[in-house]
């Protein structure tokens, strides 16, 4: 189990990388871009539990809060929180509905943008909630969901099995 | 039998002390600081793969915009062109050693307008922010190369922003239209101060900076060139062009921090490769 998926992870998550910081920085329109960390972590919850997704897209927030961030540790802990709330998830629903790993996606990348204009806020800046909403924040809520379908229904076949397999090991632990 | 509370859950009690540390870690680095061993050693390990990434990207975004902006006539020449294939390949090298060269030689034609005696390196862009929140880049030299925080960055075309992290191998920068920042600056043609402040529009192609504090009685115009002033309290020397004045706001009182212009940022933060650290102002 743990051969295809653990290859699956690392690949994964080596490709949101590069999409996130490379390919969209460099392609989008009027700046909207999807948030590939965000699906990820939320495919990742739902597939193989919150531990795994927390430990792993954490990490990954903490590399970009370190690379690129204003403030070291803040996109670390939105991945975090975000794996816990898509671990709830874990086994507890039909795995081949793309829509709800969407939907979770949708809103955790609600929360988040909301997260950052409020830290940005916090900091000084003004600016016009209503418009960054409508023109930034929703089209960039609704690529992020968007984008997470592939992005689960790729992981699937990897990671179904193996969450299967965990959700088994710690249950005969219990 | 005794019901579980929510703290009970043992993932929601770790996740809660993880982010109180972040939180604690957050506020800790939000101040200037001196990046810690550890930022430093991720930032040294990962910048040659991120230059590498980097150069990739550019040559793959410059493919695909040259196939979007062609038309029938460039489809046809390129189908002849595929008959010569590796001559192809050579030319590209050349227009990208050329495009190189180009831009290097606007970074030697600003240094050589600069003061004498300012000291500057010459960097290149390997990564940048993802959101329209905040707009930071990384360059590829750091402490190694005497950059320290606070240093400011341009390009031919003008200021670019400021370093705030400085690692061994690389630097952070906070663009000068990050909504964090602020410059103190001077409308070329009047000569009154002021200070710009960038928007929340970064990475979106509709940059743009915001002018205030004007002093009462200013007289600005569209196309008045803002250039730095050297007196914000921070390290940038004076006369770095900053943008352009695009649209003139008429505000009830001068001398706030209501916006008295929008100015359009001299450099195309979109197409941002190469840039210069000034890292001692000369004069």
């Amino acid at each position: 189990m743990a051969k295809r998926a653990i290859p699956a992870i690392i690949i994964s998550a080596l490709i949101c990388i590069f999409l996130d910081r490379i390919v969209f920085s460099n392609f989008n329109v009027l700046g909207i871009r999807p948030d590939m960390l965000m699906g990820l972590t939320v495919s990742f919850g739902i597939l193989i539990g919150n531990t795994r997704s927390q430990i792993i897209c954490g990490a990954i927030g903490m590399l970009y809060d370190i690379l690129v961030g204003k403030l070291i540790g803040l996109n670390c802990a939105v991945y975090v929180v975000a794996g816990l709330v898509a671990g709830f998830f874990f086994r507890k629903f039909y795995t081949d509905n793309v829509i709800f790993p969407a939907v979770v996606t949708l809103i955790l990348s609600f929360v988040r943008e909301n997260i950052l204009a409020a830290v940005v806020a916090v900091s000084g800046v003004q600016f016009n909630y209503i418009m960054m909403l409508f023109t930034y924040i929703i089209p960039c809520v609704l690529v992020t969901a968007l984008m997470c379908v592939p992005l689960y229904a790729i992981l699937k076949p990897f990671l179904e099995q193996y969450g299967k397999y965990l959700s088994d090991k710690s249950a005969s632990l219990l | 039998m005794k019901k579980k509370g929510l703290f009970s859950h043992r993932p929601v009690t770790v996740t809660i002390i993880a982010v109180m540390v972040l939180l604690l870690l957050m506020l800790i680095t939000s101040g200037t600081r001196t990046v810690s061993w550890v930022e430093n050693a991720v930032g040294v390990v990962v910048t040659p793969i991120q230059t590498f990434a980097q150069t990739v990207s550019n040559a793959i975004v410059k493919g695909v915009r040259e196939l979007f902006n062609t038309t029938d006539a460039d489809k046809e020449n390129a189908k002849l062109k595929a008959q010569v294939a590796e001559l192809e390949v050579a030319v590209e090298s050349y227009e990208e050693l050329r495009q190189e060269n180009e831009r290097l030689k606007d970074l030697l034609n600003y240094a050589d307008s600069m003061d004498s005696g300012t000291e500057y390196v010459t960097a290149t862009v390997i990564a940048n922010s993802n959101s329209v929140w905040f707009d930071m880049f990384t360059l590829n030299a750091g402490k190694n190369s005497n950059i320290d925080p606070g240093d400011p960055v341009v390009t031919g075309d003008g200021l670019v922003g400021i370093v705030t992290d400085v690692g061994a191998t690389w630097c952070k920068v906070r663009s000068v239209i990050d909504g964090d920042t602020k410059v103190g600056v001077i409308v070329e043609r009047t000569r009154d101060n002021g200070f710009v402040r960038g928007t929340l529009a970064s990475g979106s192609g509709d940059d743009k900076l915001e002018l205030y504090f004007m002093p009462s009685g200013s007289d600005l115009t569209p196309g008045d060139k803002i250039v730095t002033n050297g007196l914000g309290g921070d390290q940038i020397p004076k006369g770095i062009i900053v943008g352009t004045v695009s649209e003139v706001m008429r505000v009830s009182g001068t001398g706030t921090d209501e916006t008295n212009a929008v100015v359009l940022p001299a450099v195309d933060f979109l197409h941002l490769e190469d840039v210069m650290v000034i890292t001692s102002p000369g004069g």
